[in-house]
């Protein structure tokens, strides 16, 4: 098992992996979720982001514009 | 004073972000963009609170966050409903969220108690790191790191990303297995 963590030192201490085997384990796993997690949430995210900006918005900028030229001045 | 123009762009350069923030904090395109538009007006009138130089991103996701919650603590038990208003989005706009991941994604964000769902958005969608994600929250940085974990999990549970099987070589080939199967 200790193979697979080269990169991790805490793991090659027998005594302390067999105590946090769990914590290992799950940390592990963590890492496969968040990258699975991480992408479709960012292609959820992205696909909202693609779309065209509606026209109420462009509409609102040119509202919030003339008020500011117009407006007090 | 007048809004300068430099504020004016970062303002539209945002409108796409802002949107997919709020969908993903609502779940429903309509309230959804009634929230931006909220937040962008917000932002307008606001504009010399604004610190030139600062994320302007991180200030607009900010407002639109306050506004969210001072909404919901308005509305009340209306809001309440979140695992409602995500399946009532799902009928409304079907043609938005094409196909099955949108849906699935949309529900199980859903599902999520609401700091959780934010943390977790703006950490692994929005692409804060942990430090802005927690300045925007008013949180510490650890309230953040954990609230995104808890939701990471709970993400992967119920879109079941990640199972028991998940742990040991037996992955590779249930999953191997698995799609087989879907696929023949």
């Amino acid at each position: 098992m200790a193979k697979d963590h080269k990169d991790k030192p805490d793991d090659m201490n027998v005594a302390s992996d067999a105590a946090s085997v769990g914590d290992g384990r799950s940390r592990r796993l963590d890492k496969s979720v968040q990258t699975a997690i991480g992408t479709r949430l960012r292609a959820y995210y992205d696909e909202v982001a693609r779309e065209t900006i509606p026209d109420r918005f462009v509409e609102l900028l040119k509202q919030l514009d003339s008020k500011d030229t117009g407006g007090k001045a | 004073m007048k809004v300068s123009d430099e504020f004016r762009d970062g303002l539209i350069e945002a409108i796409p972000s802002l949107r997919a923030f709020a969908f993903s904090l609502i779940g429903r395109p309509d309230r959804a963009d009634d929230l931006v538009q909220e937040t962008l007006t917000k932002a307008w009138a606001h504009h010399q609170s604004f610190t030139p130089g600062t994320k302007l991103k991180a200030w607009l996701y900010t407002i639109l966050r306050n506004e969210f919650y001072s909404q919901m603590r308005k509305k009340g038990r209306e809001v309440e409903d979140v695992d409602g208003a995500y399946s009532r989005n799902l009928a409304v706009h079907p043609e938005q969220l094409g196909h099955l991941d949108m849906n699935d994604m949309n529900r199980a964000l859903g599902k999520l108690a609401a700091d959780q769902r934010e943390a977790l958005i703006l950490v692994a969608a929005s692409g804060f790191s942990y430090e802005e994600a927690a300045e925007i929250c008013g949180v510490a940085v650890g309230t953040i790191k954990s609230r995104v974990n808890r939701a990471r999990n709970r993400l992967a549970e119920t879109l079941g990303v990640a199972g028991e099987t998940d742990y040991g070589p037996d992955a590779t080939s249930e999953a191997a297995i698995a799609h087989t199967v879907l696929h023949k």
